[in-house]
């Protein structure tokens, strides 16, 4: 077979009926770049035996890894934030992901919350099916003015799978005039107002710590993927104008931040299709402010963490999508 | 009978336009498959419709190839 380009790949997922268990693809996602990988620790034999070179290997524990980076597009991205630790709820087309109040522990209970993937990946013709696939954690940023993910991936095998059919709809993506930043003082249902024109940039960013988990059994494949701490947070820049945020974060004052990236409308409520990612309160764990040089304008950089808030959630995502997830 | 592709997508509203590795089509309908339009698939793909989507569960395909009938490789 000659050499192939990356763009002749193909992303195919679906759900999974049984964590672990393949199921051919029927979403087909184009991404801009991805690096799923085969991770195995070998055991190499460190036998005392007259040389000083280990003596033999056996294969060892392997799960699978890597990075998804995808334009999004509110056709696919709940397929992804299903597979991820949250809540989801689905109503007059509208997904809204929260995260739940104790948090799911692991993938192992089963494929409610959050559903496993089965992700297809052909590279240069050659298929590989990676099972039991979790979100980890994901990292949404306006890169070049338009809205991207970055999704970390984590499953529990890989094996050969036959070529997938795909079907490809047509991209919606989120561009530089889609995009709307609110600020707001922290409460469980902030009051946002006027939109905030001063953004230059915008990550929201989530690591739940996810980590394959290897027990005794006869396969060397992982048998589920566990989560940790939930580490949520925001980060920005900003045109310096005034102390307002840089006092709230030398006194602890928490706020309330949402990007809305729409099309179609202005509002959440009538646009077409988007998304809002909503903090509702939010630490800052930096505030930085400096004159960088004689020519650069006088930004804040910050960096905010989520935390929770009473009766209510430290953060939703929704999507406002054609797609039905069955 | 021409192939025919009948696309039936339960995740997507019908109407939904796909693009079926080159044939344009919409979810809910079917399309009418032309030798040209097989040789164009076949070109772009390397490999025959039926090899590609024969076994979709979102895509049906039915009918004869007229590239066979035109005694290629369909």
């Amino acid at each position: 077979m000659p050499a192939g380009l990356g763009g002749g790949g193909k992303v195919g997922i679906a759900h999974e009926t049984t964590m672990g268990t393949y199921i051919a693809p029927t979403i087909f996602v184009p991404v801009l770049s991805e690096s799923l990988k085969y991770t195995e620790e070998k055991y190499y034999s460190e036998q005392i035996r007259q040389q000083t070179i280990v003596s033999d290997v056996k294969s060892g524990y392997y799960h699978v890894e890597g990075d998804i980076e995808l334009e999004v597009d509110p056709t696919n991205i709940p397929y992804w934030l299903h597979a991820s630790r949250h809540t989801p709820a689905f109503a007059a087309g509208v997904y809204t992901y929260v995260p739940s109040s104790a948090g799911s522990a692991s993938t192992a209970a089963g494929v409610t919350n959050p559903k496993t993937l089965s992700i297809t990946i052909v590279r240069n013709n050659v298929v590989f099916g990676y099972t039991g696939c979790t979100v980890g954690g994901f990292e949404f940023m306006i890169e070049d003015g338009v809205l991207k993910c970055t999704m970390n991936v984590i499953g529990i095998a890989e094996a050969v799978q036959s070529s997938p059919s795909p079907t490809w709809v047509a991209a919606d993506l989120l561009g530089a005039d889609a995009h709307r930043v609110y600020l707001a003082a922290s409460a469980a249902a902030p009051t946002f107002g006027a939109v905030d024109i001063n953004f230059n940039g915008f990550t929201f960013r989530m690591n739940y710590n996810a980590e394959a988990q290897n027990r005794i059994q006869a396969a060397r494949s992982a048998s589920y993927v566990s989560f940790g701490i939930t580490e949520a947070e925001i980060e920005s820049e900003l045109d310096f104008l005034d102390r307002t945020d840089y006092d709230n974060f030398v006194a602890n004052t928490q706020r309330a931040i949402k990007l809305e990236s729409l099309n179609g409308d202005a509002t959440f409520a009538a646009c077409t299709s988007g998304i809002a990612l909503q903090a509702n309160r939010v630490s800052y764990d930096a505030y930085d402010i400096g004159l960088e040089g004689m020519g650069d304008l006088i930004m804040a950089g910050f960096t905010g963490r989520m935390i929770g808030i009473a009766a209510g959630d430290a953060y939703s995502i929704k999507v406002k999508s054609p797609s039905t997830i069955t | 009978m021409a192939l025919k592709l009948d696309v039936d997508h339960p995740n997507y509203p019908k109407g939904m336009e796909f693009d079926l590795d080159g044939i344009g089509a919409k979810n809910g309908d079917s399309v009418q498959v032309t030798a040209e339009m097989e040789r164009a698939f076949l070109a772009k793909n390397g490999k025959t419709i039926k090899e590609i989507y024969g076994h979709s569960t979102i895509v049906k395909v039915s009918g004869t190839s007229e590239l066979k009938k035109e005694g290629g490789d369909g």
